[in-house]
């Protein structure tokens, strides 16, 4: 499989190098976003939180760390880089999480950038407590998951658990803000921002290259085998983003819904509030009309100023009467005087300085006038009023006084516009009236103390944004901070015939209230289901490795078993066997190829003689299965020449290229020994019988025939005739009864009847000579037998025979030498002991040397031999393990044997002599 | 006989009794004038190209025909054929191979080395009789020779 194998491991550290790559990526790009002056770049949206710089200068430190140990894990000095950031950033995390939990923010966190105010609630340029919180888990996994840690499970696995929250409380910020609900906004405290949350989800994927188990990350994986793990992950990030966005728009319809019902009902409060303070005024305004142009009020009134008796009592009777039946807080009467005549109830308050700044101008008004909300004094209670000029009919309406009806509005004003529909916790309506360059709140603040019309907000500011807006004008729905700064969504609307301004509110934290609590279900439920996705896959993964593991340990156990097998094949066979590379290089070889060739044989060249046939490139099919035999003289360990017959084939690897070779060779020596001996006695056996049958057919030729002529002869009767051809028939019998005699003992040569012995040479050649005494004797011979004391070790009657043979054999060619002379004498060559029977007689012809030992081979047609007996010598000779060779100057000059016998053991033949 | 000039057989024989039937038969039916034995291959080849400072009788008078046995001593009849047909002289003296063998390798060995003829030596005194004269009928009567005096 070679390179198309890859390996979990790596997976996992390209993924981990990716997740920390993308984790500094992100800080660096708050930085340069915040040194541009585009704090845009660090906070992915308008009015989002952006991230600290404090925090981007943590993710490139943490995120470059994670980055270069997991392509670099063997560096030493980068792990302990590694762990001098982390140390130092776990205890700048600590600090700044607790200060940032009790909002202590240090400047420093800025380095020195410009940047200031304040988004959802929360001073820019510091690192939110949950953000520290994280960066101290990334730092607690850190360690946990140190290399010095592989032998504690639990810390590995309380590492690996620390990873996942830590995914998970990205994810779970992450998919706020992608829901457009961010977290912790509002909170009061500075909540993590969208980029950091990112660049968390990016470490947890650095972090688990390093704290995931280990059986994830160690399996080595076939190319098929990462493809499923490709589609599973691949899959598993499809299905989850396909969750994630079916729960983004389900929330977006929910929160478009929520919000069109919440701007319904603020508009519908707003126009019907508007609606019932202008009823209310015009109500106002007609109880005012019931004292004006009344005569029959202005005479009485006359009167009572007149002080007639009674007149002032009915006044005051009707005073009350209005004052009680209309709710209003003080009902007098203001004589042209300026003071206070007559009023309901009677004390003696004096009038207020506000109406007093009007009299005049009210005492010329044409029909009531309605007062709007003032302070009567300076700091005094707020109050409106309704005036009437009242005029003495009779007298040219002279104006006698001012009627005043004052209104408390905590009586009816202030309730009504306190009053909601609905219980709210934030739902407020907001009386405004434009003064000069700004607006001045009219009733009291549901979330101030400030008394009412103490309020007053600037135009231009963006304090109170919806009553100001209110103020200049606009109808309909608006959103801005009111005037505690807190976001509100308000309808804005005009109280007809007034100068007044209705605001009708309500905190947005309160309007999204239900959307976070929907929120934080689909983000449970959203979180859920990916991580069920991501369960399913993982047990998909963990039962197809699983299958993996089991399918690499059926494998391997069938290799084992192969290979056990292979190896008794292998010390069972004789035979050597030897695997050799591509250069013929020896890389393995059996036990018997050890035995034979030696240690050294490993890594040695062997030099098969017979190169396998092939190029050492490509191999064509035709050569792939052929096996190649050979024969080859090779050195054995012990330095002796065998003969191997090898049977070479060649390895093929997989891209049809030659690997090398198999070899076999067994050592054929003794078998080719065996079979040239064999093939020496059937050479001699067929000598034999063709042999055999022409010589024994001659004789039986003469018998016959010159029995024919016997019979003519005798017919013929003569008789000298007759005795020739007798002597021709008994001389072929005998010749006849001669060779059958030899044959009988060369066969029994070979039969080895007589088991070994050890016999002195003397003895043999004294047996020897005793037995041919009687033609030595005949011939005159003189004979001499050394005295050296030579073992022999053999056949007795078989070494007595070879003596013999020689010494008849030297009697009978002796030739017509005068003083014949046989010697029989030893000397030593080497460590062998040679023996020699020389004669001085007729020698032999050296051109026929090489016949001297054949069967039935005669080098003198006239000799009474029948050419057996050198044959037997050597075959004796032979069975005795020696060899023999005949020496001779030439005809005429003597002639030697020389032969060599098995000697007793190793030893010295001329010991124990 | 047709040439009316004597003719002179070299044989080849180490079995003097065989030489001795041979000698009768072909003088019985009167094939050959003249009739040399010599008892082994060396022996002949000396006859014929000579030995020991002796002229072998290739160059005066050679034998009009060579009755060769196979088992020799010395010096084997298939050598002598050989050594025969080898010398420029003495080739085309026919040479009729007369042994007791039967054996294929012989014959086959006889006839790739030269041999004229290949004669098994029958078993009894007629056949021999016979073979004997109608090998001298054929040889010496039948059969032309070229003129010796050419060689």
């Amino acid at each position: 499989m070679g390179e198309a194998t890859t390996s979990a491991g790596t997976e996992f550290q390209r993924w981990a190098a990716a997740g920390a790559l993308t984790a500094a990526a992100l800080g660096v790009v708050a930085l340069a976003g915040w040194l541009a002056g585009q704090p845009r770049l660090a906070a992915l949206g308008e009015d989002l939180i952006p991230m600290a710089p404090s925090t981007a200068v943590f993710f490139l430190l943490y995120g470059g760390v994670l980055f270069a140990r997991s392509r670099y894990p063997e560096q030493a000095r980068l792990r302990v880089v590694a762990l001098l950031v982390f140390t130092g950033g776990t205890l700048a995390a600590m600090v700044l999480g607790l200060l940032a939990s009790t909002r202590t923010y240090l400047a420093v966190e800025r380095l020195g950038l410009p940047m200031e105010g304040t988004v959802a609630g929360a001073p820019v340029g510091h690192m939110s407590p949950l953000t520290a919180g994280c960066f101290l888990l990334v730092g607690v996994v850190y360690f946990l998951s140190r290399e010095k840690r592989q032998d504690r499970p639990l810390l590995k696995m309380t590492a690996w658990c620390l990873t996942l929250l830590l995914g998970l409380v990205s994810g779970v910020l992450l998919l706020a803000y992608l829901y457009g609900a961010p977290l912790l906004y509002h909170s009061g405290f500075i909540p993590p921002a969208a980029t950091t949350s990112s660049a968390f989800l990016g470490v947890t994927i650095a972090l688990s290259g390093r704290a995931a188990p280990a059986s994830w990350r160690i399996v080595r994986l076939s190319a098929t085998f990462a493809h499923t793990l490709h589609l599973l992950i691949g899959g598993v990030i499809v299905l989850g983003m396909v969750i994630v966005v079916a729960g983004y728009l389900y929330f977006r319809q929910h929160a478009e819904a929520h919000r069109a019902e919440t701007i319904n009902h603020l508009t519908a409060v707003a126009e019907l509030k508007a609606a019932e303070l202008a009823r209310w005024r015009s109500e106002r305004l007609g109880d005012g009309s019931i004292f004006f142009h009344n005569s029959d009020f202005a005479s009485l009134m006359r009167r009572a100023l007149d002080s007639v008796p009674g007149a002032d009592q009915q006044v005051l009777f009707w005073l009350d009467r209005v004052r009680t039946a209309y709710h209003y807080d003080r009902v007098f009467f203001l004589d042209y005087g300026e003071r206070i005549r007559f009023a309901a109830p009677d004390d003696p308050e004096p009038p207020g300085r506000y109406l007093l700044d009007r009299f005049q101008t009210l005492l010329a008004a044409e029909g009531p006038v309605l007062l709007d909300l003032h302070q009567r004094y300076p700091g005094g209670p707020a109050n409106m009023a309704v005036a009437v000029p009242v005029a003495d009919p009779d007298e040219g309406r002279t104006p006698l006084g001012l009627m005043v009806l004052r209104i408390d509005p905590e009586t009816y004003l202030y309730p009504f516009l306190q009053q909601w529909p609905i219980f709210s916790r934030s739902a407020e309506t907001l009386l405004v009236r434009r003064e000069k360059q700004g607006i001045v709140f009219l009733n009291p603040l549901r979330f101030q103390d400030a008394p009412p019309l103490t309020l007053k907000i600037d135009l231009g500011g963006d304090m109170a944004r919806p009553a100001v807006l209110a103020a200049e004008g606009h109808r309909g729905v608006v959103q801005g901070p009111d005037y505690r700064g807190v976001p509100v969504v308000a309808a804005v609307g005009q109280v007809p015939d007034a100068p007044w301004f209705l605001v009708a509110r309500m905190d947005r934290a309160e309007i999204e209230a239900p959307l976070r609590e929907l929120l934080w279900v689909l983000i449970v439920l959203v979180t859920a289901l990916v991580l069920v996705c991501g369960a399913g896959a993982g047990l998909i993964w963990r039962r197809q490795r699983t299958r993996h593991l089991q399918e690499q340990l059926d494998t391997a156990q069938r290799l084992r078993q192969l290979s056990l097998r292979q190896e008794a094949i292998l010390a069972a066979v004789p035979d050597i066997v030897l695997e050799t590379d591509r250069d013929r290089v020896c890389t393995w070889v059996n036990a018997p190829g050890l035995a034979f060739f030696g240690q050294d044989i490993v890594g040695a060249r062997v030099d098969l003689q017979h190169a396998v046939a092939v190029g050492p490139e490509e191999v064509s099919d035709n050569h792939r299965d052929e096996v190649v035999s050979a024969e080859g003289w090779h050195r054995r360990r012990d330095g002796e020449k065998r003969l191997l017959a090898w049977r070479s084939r060649m390895l093929v690897d997989d891209s049809g290229r030659l690997g090398g070779t198999i070899s076999s060779a067994r050592d054929i020596s003794d078998q080719r020994q065996v079979e040239e001996q064999l093939q020496q006695k059937n050479d001699e056996l067929m000598r034999f019988t063709y042999t055999v049958s022409h010589d024994l057919k001659s004789p039986l030729v003469t018998i016959r025939t010159f029995l024919g002529y016997l019979e003519s002869d005798m017919q013929a009767g003569d008789a000298a005739a007759v005795a020739d051809d007798l002597a021709y028939i008994r001389s072929a019998a005998d010749k006849m009864a001669r060779l059958l005699d030899e044959l009988l003992a060369l066969s029994r040569v070979g039969r080895m009847v007589n088991t070994f012995e050890s016999v002195a040479l003397r003895k043999v050649v004294q047996e020897a000579l005793s037995l041919t005494a009687g033609r030595i004797k005949e011939r005159g011979v003189r004979v001499t037998v050394t005295t050296d004391p030579v073992l022999l070790y053999g056949d007795r009657s078989r070494l007595v025979e070879l003596f013999q043979n020689l010494v008849d054999n030297a009697v009978k060619f002796m030739g017509d030498q005068s003083r014949p002379h046989i010697e029989i004498g030893t000397f030593r060559d080497g460590d062998e002991t040679v023996l020699y029977v020389r004669d001085n007689g007729g020698g032999i012809d050296p051109r026929h040397h090489d016949k001297l030992f054949g069967l039935f081979e005669k080098l003198d047609p006239d000799s009474e031999g029948t050419g057996i007996g050198l044959a037997l010598v050597k075959r004796i000779v032979e069975v005795h393990q020696g060899r023999i060779w005949a020496e001779s100057e030439g005809k005429g000059r003597g002639a030697a044997f020389y032969f060599t016998l098995n000697t007793e053991g190793s030893g010295d033949p001329r010991q124990g002599g | 006989m047709t040439r009316g000039k004597a003719v002179k057989i070299l044989l080849v024989e180490d079995d003097a009794a065989h030489a001795e039937i041979v000698r009768r038969n072909l003088r019985q039916h009167r094939v050959a004038n003249r009739i040399d034995h010599v008892a082994d291959g060396q022996a002949a080849l000396d006859y014929l190209f000579g030995a020991d400072g002796q002229t072998g009788c290739i160059d005066g008078s050679p034998p009009d025909l060579i009755l060769l046995d196979l088992r020799l001593p010395k010096v084997d009849g298939l050598e002598v054929l050989n050594r025969i047909k080898a010398d420029p002289r003495a080739r085309q003296i026919p040479t009729v191979v007369l042994t007791t063998s039967a054996a294929e390798s012989d014959l086959v060995s006889a006839y790739s080395n030269g041999a004229c003829s290949y004669l098994v030596k029958p078993l009894d005194f007629e056949s021999f009789g016979s073979l004997m004269k109608t090998f001298g009928y054929y040889w010496l009567a039948w059969n032309a020779f070229p003129d010796g005096d050419a060689s």
